[in-house]
This record gives C-alpha cells, sequence and structure tokens, in this order.
C-alpha cells in the first residue's frame, strides 16, 4: 500500500516543486525587472518637468523681450561717446582772435544746433540698432535653453543605459532553477520498481549478467 | 504571470501614457505660446517702430541731400544769372524728379530692412517650436537650428545704410561744381581785368584763364 502510494505521490509532488519553482523564480524575475522600468520611468518623468522648466524659461524670457533695455544702453554709449568728442565736433564754430557779437551769438546758436542733431542722430540709431541687438540677445537664451536640453538629454542617455545594463542584469534565481530541474527529474524519473543501474565500463554498459 | 505582474505592467503602462499625455500637452500649449508670442500686438509695434526708425533715417538723409542739392542749385543759378528764367524751371523739375525718386527708393530700403528682421523673427519662430518638440522628448536638439538662427540675424543685419541711397542729386552736384568753377574764372577775369585795365580798354574777355595766370595771380 505504501509503495503504491509513493509510484504516484513522489512525481506528483515534485512535479508540483517544479512547477512552483519554476513559476516563483519566473515571477520575481518579472517584478524585478517591472520595478527597474517603473523608477527609470519616474526618473525620467523628473528629467522631463526639467526639460519642460527650460522651455517654459525660454518661452517666459521671448515673452519678456522688449528693445527698451537695448535702445537705452546704446543710446547712453552714444550720447557718452558724443559728450567726449563734443569739443572736435564744435571747432568749425571757432574763431581765431576777437569776434563779433553776432558772429559770438550765432556761433553759440550754430553749437546748439549741433548738439540737438547730435541728440536726435543718437536716439535714431539706438532704435535702429536695438531691434538686433535684442534678437541677438533672444539667439543667446535660445542657445541656453538649447544647452539645457542638451544636458537633460544627455543624462537620459546615461540614464537609459543604465537602466538597460540593470535589465539585462535581472537574472532567474540560480537555487530555484536547479530545485526545479532535480524536481523535474524526480518527477519524469520515478520509478521504485526499477533496479538501480550499474557503473559503466570503458567496454560497454557495464550490466554483467 | 501573476496578479503581481501585470498590476505593476498596468502601472508602467498608465505611467508611459501619462508621460505621452504630458508630453503632447507641452508640445501644444508651447507652439501655441510661441505662434501668440510672435503674432502678438507688441511684436507687431515693435517692428512698426523700426520700420519708422528706418524710414526716418532715410528720409532724413534724403532731406539732407535735397536742401544741399537745392543751396547748390540756388547759388548756381544765382551766379548765372538763370533765377527765374527757364533753366531754373528745368532744374526745379529735375530736383523734385530726383526727390520723389529718393522717397520711393527710401521706402522700399526700409521695407526691406523690415522683412529682414521678420524674417529673422520667423526662423526664431521655427527653431523655438522645434526646441520645444524636441525638449518634450528630452532629447538634444540639434545645434544646427541654433547656427541657422544666427545666420538669419546676421543675414538681417543689412542695418540702415545712408550708402544705400546713394547720391539722389548727384548730378546736381555737376551743376555746382560746374558753377563753381564759372565762378572761379570770373574771378579769375575780374583780377586780370584789375591789374591791367584790359577789360575795360581793350575789350578784352578771357574766355578761359589758363592755369599759370589762375594759380600765380589768384589768391
Amino acid at each position: 500500500m505504501g509503495a503504491a502510494a509513493a509510484t504516484w505521490a513522489v512525481p506528483l509532488i515534485a512535479g508540483a516543486v517544479q512547477a512552483g519553482a519554476t513559476y516563483y523564480n519566473a515571477r520575481q524575475q518579472s517584478k524585478r525587472a517591472d520595478r527597474i522600468a517603473l523608477q527609470s520611468l519616474q526618473a525620467n518623468r523628473q528629467r522631463q518637468q526639467k526639460a519642460d522648466e527650460a522651455t517654459k524659461r525660454l518661452l517666459a524670457d521671448q515673452a519678456a523681450s522688449t528693445p527698451k533695455e537695448e535702445r537705452k544702453g546704446l543710446l547712453d554709449g552714444f550720447l557718452q561717446q558724443l559728450q567726449l568728442s563734443r569739443k572736435d565736433a564744435q571747432s568749425g564754430l571757432g574763431l581765431a582772435g576777437r569776434a563779433s557779437e553776432a558772429f559770438s551769438r550765432d556761433a553759440a546758436a550754430a553749437s546748439l544746433g549741433i548738439d540737438q542733431a547730435a541728440s536726435s542722430y543718437a536716439d535714431l540709431a539706438s532704435r535702429l540698432d536695438a531691434p538686433y541687438l535684442q534678437r541677438r540677445n533672444e539667439a543667446r537664451r535660445f542657445s541656453d535653453a538649447l544647452t539645457e536640453l542638451g544636458v537633460v538629454g544627455r543624462e537620459q542617455e546615461g540614464a537609459d543605459r543604465v537602466t538597460n545594463l540593470q535589465l539585462q542584469g535581472v537574472r532567474s534565481n540560480p537555487w530555484l532553477e536547479a530545485l526545479a530541474q532535480v524536481a523535474g527529474g524526480v518527477a519524469r524519473g520515478y520509478n521504485p520498481k526499477q533496479k538501480p543501474l550499474q557503473p559503466e565500463t570503458a567496454f560497454g554498459t557495464g550490466v554483467y549478467q | 504571470m501573476g496578479s503581481g505582474g501585470g498590476g505593476a505592467s498596468e502601472r508602467i503602462a498608465r505611467e508611459q501614457q501619462q508621460q505621452e499625455q504630458a508630453r503632447l500637452a507641452a508640445i501644444q500649449a508651447g507652439i501655441a505660446q510661441t505662434n501668440a508670442l510672435f503674432d502678438s500686438p507688441e511684436r507687431q509695434r515693435q517692428h512698426q517702430e523700426f520700420l519708422a526708425a528706418q524710414r526716418q533715417a532715410y528720409f532724413d538723409e534724403l532731406s539732407r541731400q535735397q536742401q544741399d542739392a537745392q543751396r547748390q542749385s540756388r547759388f548756381a543759378l544765382a551766379r548765372s544769372g538763370q533765377i527765374g528764367g527757364r533753366q531754373q524751371i528745368d532744374i526745379g523739375r529735375d530736383l523734385g524728379e530726383a526727390f520723389n525718386r529718393g522717397v520711393v527708393d527710401a521706402d522700399r530700403h526700409a521695407n526691406r530692412a523690415l522683412a529682414e528682421l521678420q524674417a529673422a523673427d520667423e526662423d526664431s519662430r521655427r527653431n523655438i517650436i522645434q526646441l520645444i518638440q524636441s525638449g518634450a522628448d528630452a532629447t538634444t536638439a540639434s545645434s544646427a537650428a541654433l547656427r541657422q538662427m544666427q545666420t538669419s540675424l546676421a543675414g538681417a543685419r543689412s542695418q540702415m545704410n545712408a550708402d544705400a541711397l546713394g547720391q539722389v542729386f548727384g548730378t546736381f552736384g555737376d551743376l555746382y561744381r560746374r558753377s563753381q568753377e564759372r565762378a572761379e574764372a570770373r574771378r579769375a577775369e575780374r583780377d586780370l581785368g584789375t591789374l591791367y585795365g584790359t577789360a575795360s580798354r581793350w575789350g578784352y574777355v578771357p574766355h578761359a584763364v589758363s592755369a599759370p595766370v589762375s594759380v600765380g595771380w589768384g589768391n
């Protein structure tokens, strides 16, 4: 009775052990891979937020971009240079020797005219150049955003490589594999009535009749 | 796979879907915002201000040249005793026509400068949209975009140039020059006549004063 029960019970148990070990092993493997993938996706989300911030900042800068500041800077520079060269500009109004009252009066008026014309031209020149300067600054901000996104992109590439390596490193548990193989062997080959095999010899099966 | 693995897969799929939706939303919002920026009344106002500045620069130059030409013509006509004559009408008409050509050319130059600035802005718009798309993918945008942007800007830098108008009244300068030469000649004649009394006594009126006379006795 005991031997008969063992005839079917041992293979059954061994088969169940094999199936359980294989399933558990595969499930653990899958869970580890999923965990890595999920962590990677969450890290991607954070990096994406960084990239989104960079583009948002660029758009905000672009929205605030006007030529006012550039124009003011240019105008100040022009006026400063005009002030430095004012004497040269008015050298044509000088007179060697004593000048008449009328000449002095007219020269003073002309001098004022030169100053006004200079200011007017400086103002015009600043209006002409400011839009170009504005766009140059916009291009610089674009370049900054591009660099920032490049850094994020490279971080992403590095993270992808690491994730791939981690996924490749997810292997099944060798002990569980061994257990499943042994259990499988037992389930397939268990037969209490079979005589044990004799050791093999160099000349054949080694079974002496 | 059991339920545990399936749950994780669902979470992964959900996470991916959320990220994809966020990516698409970011692209759409970014493009809309970029277009709104470049089409904004503020940008249009900046363009119009730039056009006005260009026009003013060209028209100031044109006006300066016109005043010079008119002054020179007036002196030339006065010296030759043509004020109020047919010659004045001809010159006046020529000056007017040249001025009108200058007006049209000045406006063309100003509009061309504006078109270049607008083209640079269009390049910027396109590059920013590309950057938004690549940024939403968190990948590196091509540096070619930046190079193109800078090139466009450099191309648009055909800044206002007084030489662009050229000499609108160039031919009137010749008139003035000839008038000046005539004035010099008359002065030399007068000096010659004063020194020797030849003009009044013998009715000697030299039509051309040779260089040695001019150099030697002129002042």
